[in-house]
């Protein structure tokens, strides 16, 4: 099967802002892709073109191998989508929302369906304005949960949340979501981290890069050079190395393309005097620290 | 169609207090409206105000359930079709809204003791101008908003920019609002633009989410709404009637000059609009060609004029340009646009005040055109000076009102009111007709959601009469004559 979600040139504008700009988005079956980057980058605007919320202003996407612009039942009859902000039915009690919407799905599980609401605690007859906003998320998780979508889609699903929530709710969506895609996005990183096998940054209107997270960490290494006197800095850094500093003997950089070969080769070439080469793996909050830095410092 | 039902059913299971409660001021006013208790009929316009706004809240409620505009709902991502979010709306507007209404219908003829299969085409011509003109555009509002209070803000906007549109072009209407038996040609107008911009904005917004092209329909329906104040169309109004209506031979009701009148016998002044560039010219004429026992009524009159140097001027249907009598006796002087038969009547018209001015001096030619309502033979009811309702002819029903000095009678009848009404005292005979009397209407279809059509009229006696008659006659037929008069002198001269 080709890519579950897939986006060429996606663009999008509210009248003379632009939002999205060329975002070229590839969601291959089966990943957990995390859409990731800083606040008003274009996450949810994203996310909301891609499931047929807002026209795009240019390019083009598919979902599940449909053109977004057409999204209709039969599509949504195999996506869940959770966001933090939607706005739910708040006069429908837990039981009758699960209830109403398991009528529009032909695959609705209702066994499945009761075993969520036990699982995340959900008391069946009480309102959903009368739900805190940890277990509002839980109910429409479920209720996206229970018909067994093929692409689950959750939008910033954790923002605001409480730490056991949280991990309640990953911890659910990971039993749940066997075979299928799920699409996050979130400026959670450190939670994205340890659930995520793909990840997009999004930055600048675009999509900076989008690969696996094992290969994302594989390149990315602060390196730390140690030298016997304070090095003579070069002109012209490699543009692989980001953030390069220097503090007496001591000269610090995040190289983005790391190669246990190719690295020191290159660190030699343009000191030959360094005496020491540290390489250390980067958690994925720092890698967007030091993408976000530079490319406000390239803007 | 099974999806739309859910929707429906989940609407009704929230809405079902609203529901209650605007189905019981819909049975509270139709009882009004059907007993209307002695000393209360003030109340029923401000009733059925109250009634309609309850009708506009409750189609607001159920469309915003689902409200179009907007980013942040749940059932955007959720397999409904839009058909069947459509279809769920309008089922819940046909079951909670049409069918009251058409159950009303049923009843108040039932309770009268008439069958409803006799008026079912009436019946049903009443739930399509009631979705045409106020469920759709209200519905079609609705969509266009994400809440009740922006459906509130939306509205009075809308109704303030109307107030303000007709304002503008009252100047250039003047005296033009006055429809009278051709309003149903300006209800379908405004109906028809209104089902159009409905039907249009519903599609845009369910299945489309165009919101501003959809509040950009709406706001050129409402200011195209205004256009027939400013535009009334009375050259198409009074073809259309003529063409829905009977064919006349040409000799029914002829027009002829008749200078040799007396002068001091026309009618008074009809320029009461205080008009600074028309000025009033009454002119004798002859109708003959009326049928034995009908009569008729003189809807409004047209003019050109010429001077002899090549200027023209020429007047619209201009509501005071008519062919009217002036009685005589107790109500001596008023004129009247009701012609009893052949005879001696007026063809009272404003002309330009500066070719009013020189209609003596110079040969002012004249050409009017006419338009006229031939009425049947009338149909006289005597009715009992007692309150209570009372079976009149064509399944009417009254009410007799008596005041201190005031005499009051309400009659309506199911789908169709007569043409002319007009009460009979006795002793005292006819009283005269109100100039503009609101209940006439020439339509041959229902033209209000309401089956009942009324028509009243209210007296002033310092004695009370011994009895009352209603006189009634019914439109047979429409049509248009010409006048035309070369030279004026001959009676202005005189």
């Amino acid at each position: 099967m080709t890519s579950i979600i897939r986006s060429h040139a996606l663009s999008k504008r509210f009248r003379r802002t632009v939002v999205l700009d060329g975002v070229d988005l590839e969601v291959p079956p089966g990943s957990i892709y995390g859409l990731v980057g800083p606040n008003g980058v274009g996450k949810t605007t994203t996310i909301k073109v891609l499931m047929n919320i807002f026209p795009p202003s240019g390019g083009s996407s598919e979902v599940l191998e449909v053109d977004s612009r057409r999204l209709g039942p039969r599509q949504f009859e195999q996506i869940g989508y959770v966001s933090e902000n939607q706005e739910l039915p708040d006069w429908m009690t837990v039981g009758y929302f699960l209830e109403y919407l398991a009528q529009f799905y032909p695959t609705w599980d209702p066994s499945l369906a009761a075993e969520l609401v036990h699982q995340f605690q959900l008391p069946r007859d009480r309102k959903l304005r009368h739900l805190s906003r940890g277990m509002k998320m839980k109910a429409a998780l479920a209720s996206s949960l229970a018909y067994r979508p093929k692409l689950i889609v959750l939008d910033e699903p954790f923002t605001g949340l409480d730490a056991l929530v949280r991990d309640e709710l990953v911890e659910s969506l990971l039993a749940r979501s066997e075979g299928a895609t799920v699409f996050i996005s979130s400026h959670d990183l450190a939670e994205i981290e340890s659930f995520a096998s793909h990840i997009g940054y999004l930055d600048g209107h675009k999509l900076q890069f989008s690969e696996e997270l094992e290969t994302l960490s594989a390149r990315f290494r602060e390196v730390v050079l140690t030298f016997d006197t304070a090095p003579a800095l070069p002109s012209q850094w490699p543009a692989s190395w980001l953030q390069p500093e220097a503090v007496g003997a001591v000269v610090r950089f995040v190289e983005t393309r790391f190669d246990a070969e190719r690295t020191p080769a290159e660190v030699h070439r343009i000191f030959p005097d360094c005496r020491d080469i540290q390489a250390e793996g980067m958690p994925l909050r720092s890698i967007f620290v030091t993408l976000a830095k530079a490319s406000r410092a390239a803007s | 169609m099974r999806h739309a039902l859910a929707i429906f059913r989940k609407d009704v299971r929230h809405l079902w207090p609203r529901i209650a409660i605007v189905l019981a001021i819909d049975l509270f006013v139709g009882w009004f409206s059907f007993a209307t208790p002695p000393g209360l009929q003030d109340l029923r316009p401000p009733l059925r105000m109250i009634e309609t706004l309850a009708l506009w809240y409750l189609i607001a409620s159920v469309i915003h359930q689902e409200a179009v505009p907007g980013d942040r709902q749940y059932w955007l991502t959720r397999p409904f079709s839009r058909l069947d979010l459509l279809g769920a709306k309008l089922i819940f507007i046909l079951v909670f809204l049409c069918l009251p209404l058409f159950l009303g219908h049923v009843a108040s003829l039932l309770l009268r003791g008439i069958s409803p299969l006799t008026y079912l085409p009436e019946m049903l011509g009443c739930q399509i101008f009631f979705l045409a003109s106020a469920a759709l555009p209200v519905a079609a509002w609705a969509s266009v908003t994400a809440g009740l209070v922006e459906f509130v803000g939306f509205s009075l906007a809308a109704f303030v920019g109307y107030i303000v549109i007709i304002s503008l072009v009252a100047s250039r209407a003047q005296n033009d609002f006055y429809w009278v038996g051709l309003v149903w040609f300006h209800t379908t107008e405004v109906a028809s633009l209104t089902l159009a911009a409905a039907v249009a904005v519903l599609l845009l917004q369910y299945f489309r989410r165009r919101l501003w092209l959809s509040r950009s329909i709406l706001a050129t329906a409402v200011v195209l709404s205004a256009l027939p104040w400013w535009a009334p169309g009375w050259d198409t109004a009074f073809a259309l009637q003529t063409r829905l209506s009977e064919v006349v031979a040409g000799s029914v009701a002829r027009i002829i000059f008749d200078p040799a009148r007396d002068p001091r016998t026309s009618p008074p002044s009809n320029s009461s609009w205080q008009r600074q560039d028309v000025g009033p010219i009454s002119i004798p004429v002859r109708v003959t060609g009326i049928p034995a026992g009908m009569a008729l009524y003189s809807d409004r009159a047209r003019v050109t004029v010429g001077t002899p140097n090549g200027r023209k001027w020429k007047s619209d249907w201009d509501s005071m340009n008519a062919l009217c009598r002036v009685l005589s006796g107790a109500h001596a002087g008023i004129p009247e646009r009701f012609l009893p038969g052949d005879g001696e009547y007026w063809l009272c018209l404003n002309i330009d005040r500066s070719i009013y001015l020189r209609a003596s001096s110079e040969a002012i030619h004249l050409r009017a055109r006419v338009a006229l309502t031939l009425l049947s033979p009338e149909q006289i009811t005597p009715l009992a000076l007692r309150p209570g309702v009372q079976a009149i002819p064509h399944d009417g029903v009254c009410w007799v009102t008596r005041g201190d000095r005031l005499l009051k009678t309400d009659c309506s009848w199911p789908a169709r009111a007569p043409a002319d009404f007009n009460l009979r005292l006795r002793p005292g005979g006819p009283w005269p007709r109100p100039s503009w009397d609101s209940g006439v209407s020439y339509a041959t279809y229902p033209t209000s959601e309401e089956l009942w059509q009324w028509s009243g009229q209210a007296v002033t006696l310092d004695t009370p009469p011994v009895g009352i008659d209603v006189a009634t006659r019914k439109a047979v037929a429409h049509f248009e004559r010409d006048l035309d008069i070369p030279d004026l002198r001959e009676w202005t001269n005189r």
